[in-house]
């Protein structure tokens, strides 16, 4: 089976996709035949050892273009595929490369599907799954036409990090000249806000009740930013002073959809847990084996948050 | 007297300890209103006097050694426990108010499954109690649609209703014993007992003063055997309100007693029920109890109905999904700010009753009028959701966009306006300005209408109990301007 | 300037029961007692073209709206809400075949719509939808048609009859791009998600205009080659697995070696 990884390296998070779609591929797929191989995308002014040492295949395609526009990749990558055998092409999640998958598809006479779990590839079918119905449930396609243009969900594989294959054979593609925009006549980027955002966190600490008092919730919270996690509150600490409003996660509050959420000390009452209840992994730290939010979380540990945190402090800054 | 918001603060903290009392701007402001003003709270435009501080009660003495002070120094005392209250009555109307706040009062005493007693401090949420009651089969039958966000304590001193009253009752009907803390920092308890003639019932001074009076520092409610499994749902379309408020007292007035019953007008129910009754009224029973009652009351109901050529039943499938979403959704609460804020399109609400005899001319008096005096208007509609063998209640619900004004001026473009049609034409008619929300600081202006001769009674309670005039001043009796 | 918004209606399916979570051997689940609204990236989709037209009026651009949504009559209640929001056409293609994950059959219906019956400037649509989650239509729409497609759009504004000044996501920031027309603008999370409402004098005067009815059969079919193999409904209950340990550094031990180690390294 003959597959292709895109990246695009002019991105920001060039290191992340990367890492990401080896994991996918380690889970999903295994080596592949040869005839394998990367196209990366990369601008002039990039460093591109650097990026190379990200290529998840024995082979890449390097190839250099003006800027970041999907139909200038899309051209480019017709170009130097040139009617290549491809079965498979695998593209970076998010909403960058999931558009190229499916435009690619299109362009390519395949098929394609985006914010995928998991595959299977057989001779003569690919099996995918992705989450649909408001991820309340999971769907399970068979994809009939190649090339087969996937997008994998974000998170769905566990990051790997790319091994340098030696040797790696490198050909060099100059599509810088297909750079012709008419459609956009001027465009101005401005910096996106650091998110201390609750509602887009992927990792959150939250500290309710059980906290006490306004020296207990400072402690919290910096034990939140030391574990790179954001910082939240219920509603009753939040009007005890304890935190600013804007911390309040709950029904006057954020409501967010961490990957991993922890609450400390907050009993988990109706409207505080619809705040929460979109997580994917909630752990309950709470004293009172009654407290609703023991029921409702997916890992609960009876005890005094305070020891509990401080421990878990230890483990994840000796990880890092 | 007049001790200054330093001199206050620090009196409250010898009290009640340093961490119990809150002095932070943006709290205070938050206390210094309830969903009464969410438009311009959301907008964060606060009017109202700022109190002096928020002091976090953990016991009844707490309560009664706060009050006493308050009362020694003529300091306003607004009691609040859930914070959801919708009529002003959390409202500070004085300056350097002292909010008294028993959420942390949130044990459950005890719960007596044989005497069928639930005993529970101020601060528990209701949600809470009765997730933890319907687990051992149990119930309180008290459902508003606050439940995740109201306790005991206002629950109680609003006269709160729940969605299942045709059943289970009012508060009033639950209420077995009660503790409070008067304004002299007295703490009374009435006992719990089934029943008894032994001079008035005193309950009903505690029922529904809405922190007038005191503060409820313990209630004690009835619990029920519940029995979901045995719920029949009933649905029907029909052309008229009139129709639906007969069919409601045929039923109510034979002896049935479902726990829902209901009646929308098109409007009203087109919000909730346009996939199945476009441009039709809709009543919804719910048939609950023990299974031969159930099954009792349901076909009772459906004989009943059946003699209306113009009822159309519909799938109790669809009354079924609706019914498990009755309340307050705590994700669409979550919402609410930033659709309000976006939309400038807000939802507010005005609860009457009256005998069945004029409850269909209300109806359309107050429509009528409403869609002709005021502007902007996106819905305007009603619905019947607590009878009685003498009447029913009327839920107007309007929503209209906030066009062409500060947020500040919402209320007096709007809502004060639409209130004051149907309280007016209520009162007229003979019937209640106040169903079930209580009077907040919004209605006091027709209170003695509302009363007429027998607002004696009430004034003599208020002196009576607050002589000094500290306990949540502007609510129910309007403030001598 | 014509704009053309294509909009989905789905199920609230926040108000389905446990048990109604099934899939029939026709991989359908039964919505049938669910009321249907807008989806949320469609609604933002609209309420941007309404603030589109108010601006451009001002500049004496006078845009043409209109509203399509394949469907079956379940989006009616919108379409009268759209009428009465003055869209100049709100039209509904009548469909009854199952195109939850068929964006290259609806995308093939909106191009043919575009390119036979009414030619656009600017299509709008939200991304993807709350059933489907497909986020491939208004991509294949674009490809179709041949034009330039900008997604994660949050905001529009008029410059003058050919040109528009696009807001977008990207990865660490936003875009402002000054574009020319036609094109596809696929809309992401936009800050102003909830679309205006009418007042009952609107709803009287405009909502009972009715909407145009195509029929899809007119259509030519267009087959990706995907086919839906089955639907498994994911076990939401949380497991509530309980951490036993002698004292709190234990049972920190085992959360994080157990449950946590791994899933903080994916993040």
């Amino acid at each position: 089976m003959i597959f292709k990884v895109v990246l695009i390296g002019c991105s920001a998070d060039i290191v992340a996709q990367a890492e990401e779609l080896n994991g996918f591929i380690s889970e999903n797929l295994g080596r592949g035949d040869h005839g394998c191989g990367t196209i990366l995308f990369c601008s002039k002014k990039q460093d591109k050892n650097a990026l190379l040492d990200l290529v998840p295949t024995e082979s890449v395609k390097l190839v250099t273009v003006a800027g970041y526009r999907p139909e200038t990749i899309l051209e480019a990558l017709k170009i130097v595929e040139n009617m290549e055998e491809t079965h498979l092409y695998l593209f970076p999640g998010g909403y960058a490369g999931s558009e190229l998958a499916v435009r690619w598809a299109f362009r390519a006479k395949g098929s394609s599907l985006v914010q995928v779990n998991q595959i299977e590839y057989t001779e003569n079918q690919l099996i995918a799954k992705k989450k649909v119905y408001s991820d309340y449930v999971m769907g399970v396609f068979r994809l009939k036409k190649k090339p087969y243009c996937i997008a994998p969900a974000r998170g769905s594989a566990s990051s790997l990090p790319v091994r340098v294959k030696q040797p790696l054979t490198v050909t060099e593609h100059d599509m810088t000249h297909l750079y012709r925009d008419r459609f956009v006549e001027s465009y101005k980027w401005t910096p996106g806000e650091k998110t201390g955002n609750l509602e887009k966190a992927k990792f959150i600490l939250i500290g309710g009740r059980g906290m006490n008092n306004a020296e207990s919730a400072e402690k919290l919270k910096k034990i939140a930013n030391s574990l790179g996690a954001a910082f939240g509150v219920s509603r009753p600490a939040a009007m005890n002073a304890w935190s600013t409003m804007d911390k309040i996660v709950g029904v006057s509050g954020a409501v967010t959809k961490p990957d991993v959420c922890i609450v400390a000390g907050a009993s988990g009452a109706a409207a505080f847990y619809v705040g929460i209840e979109k997580s994917k992994f909630i752990v309950a730290i709470n004293k009172d084996p009654r407290a609703p939010i023991i029921k409702s979380s997916d890992v609960a540990i009876i005890d005094d948050y305070k020891a509990v945190m401080d421990e878990l402090v230890k483990l994840i800054s000796a990880q890092k | 007297m007049g001790l200054n918001r330093e001199q206050i603060t620090e009196e409250l903290i010898k009290i009640a300890g340093a961490g119990q009392v809150i002095t932070d701007e943006q709290v205070l402001k938050e206390s210094s209103v309830d969903r009464f003003r969410r438009f311009e709270a959301y907008h964060g435009v606060f009017r109202m006097p700022l109190p002096a501080a928020v002091v976090n009660v953990n016991s009844t003495e707490d309560v009664a050694a706060v009050i006493k002070f308050a009362n020694k120094n003529r300091i306003n005392v607004i009691p609040r426990t859930g914070h959801s209250a919708t009529e002003g009555g959390l409202e500070a109307a004085l300056e350097n108010s002292i909010v008294v706040d028993g959420s942390g009062m949130n044990k459950i005493i005890n719960i007596d499954t044989y005497n069928m007693q639930a005993t529970v401090q101020c601060g528990v949420c209701l949600q809470t109690l009765d997730d933890l009651l319907r687990e051992q089969g149990y119930t309180t039958g008290h459902s508003p649609q606050s439940k995740p966000l109201a306790m005991l304590g206002g629950l109680v001193a609003t006269r709160s209703i729940g969605q299942f009253s045709t059943l289970y009752g009012g508060i009033e009907d639950m209420v077995v014993g009660v503790e409070a803390v008067f304004p002299d920092g007295g703490i009374t308890r009435i006992k719990n007992v089934p029943r008894r003639a032994a001079g008035p019932d005193i309950r009903h001074v505690i029922i529904g003063n809405e922190g007038a009076l005191c503060f409820i520092t313990e209630v004690t409610v009835k619990i029920f055997k519940h029995f979901p499994e045995n719920n029949i749902f009933l649905g029907y379309t029909l052309d008229n309100m009139k129709t639906g408020f007969e069919i409601l007292r045929e039923v109510i007035v034979n002896g049935y007693r479902p726990s829902v019953a209901r009646l929308y007008d098109v409007e009203d129910g087109s919000y909730y029920f346009s996939h199945f009754a476009d441009g039709k009224c809709v009543l919804i029973f719910v048939a609950e109890g023990v299974k031969p009652i159930a099954d009792a009351t349901a076909a009772a109901i459906a004989e009943i109905v059946s003699q209306y050529e113009e009822c159309e039943k519909v799938d109790p499938g669809l009354i079924k999904r609706w019914f498990e979403h009755l309340n307050w959704d705590p994700g669409n609460l979550a919402e609410e700010k930033r659709e309000i804020v976006e939309t400038k399109n807000i939802c507010n609400t005005t609860e009457i009753s009256g005998n069945w005899s004029i409850i269909n001319e209300i109806y359309e008096v107050c429509m009528q009028r409403v869609r002709n005096e005021i502007p902007d208007l996106t819905l305007l509609g009603a619905h019947s959701s607590h009878s009685y063998l003498n009447g029913t209640n009327l839920y107007f619900v309007y929503f209209y966009n906030v066009v062409d004004c500060k947020p500040e001026e919402e209320i007096s473009k709007y809502h004060l306006p639409i209130k004051k049609i149907i309280v007016e034409e209520t009162i007229k008619a003979g019937g209640s300005m106040c169903h079930h929300h209580g009077v907040g600081k919004h209605r006091t202006h027709w209170i003695e209408k509302e009363y007429g001769s027998s607002y004696y009674i009430l004034k003599k309670l208020k002196q009576a109990f607050d002589p000094h005039s500290i306990m949540n001043m502007g609510t129910i009796i309007p403030l001598e301007n | 300037m014509n704009i053309l918004v294509c909009f989905t209606v789905i199920p609230e399916l926040e108000m389905m029961l446990g048990e109604d979570w099934f899939v029939d051997e026709n991989l359908q689940i039964d919505v049938g007692f669910l009321k249907h609204s807008l989806n949320c990236y469609d609604e933002s989709a609209l309420e941007i073209a309404l603030k589109f037209s108010d601006a451009a009026r001002k500049r004496h651009v006078s845009p043409n709206l209109t509203a399509l949504t394949i469907a079956g009559p379940e989006a009616n209640p919108i379409l009268k809400t759209l009428n009465a929001l003055r869209f100049n056409r709100v039209v509904r293609i009548n469909n009854h075949e199952d195109i939850r994950f068929n964006s290259m059959a609806i995308a093939s219906m909106l191009h043919q719509y575009v390119s036979n019956r009414m030619p656009q400037d600017v299509l709008l649509m939200g991304w993807q939808s709350g059933v489907g989650e497909n986020a491939k239509t208004p991509l294949l729409v674009a490809e179709m048609l041949g034009w330039p497609c900008i997604t994660q759009v949050t905001e529009i504004e008029p410059v003058d009859s050919h040109h528009l000044v696009v807001t977008c996501q990207v990865d660490d920031g936003q875009l402002q791009q000054t574009i020319q027309i036609p094109c596809v603008l696929s809309i992401g999370n936009a800050p102003n998600s909830y679309m205006r409402i009418p007042t009952l004098k609107d709803r009287m005067q405009f909502g009972r205009r009715t909407a145009e009815v195509l029929d899809a059969n007119d259509f030519e079919p267009f087959d990706e080659g995907i086919e839906l193999v089955s639907l498994d409904v994911i076990n939401r209950q949380r497991s509530a697995i309980l951490i036993e340990g002698a004292t709190p550094e234990e049972k920190a031990g085992k959360l994080y070696k157990s449950f946590l180690a791994k899933r903080l390294n994916k993040l």
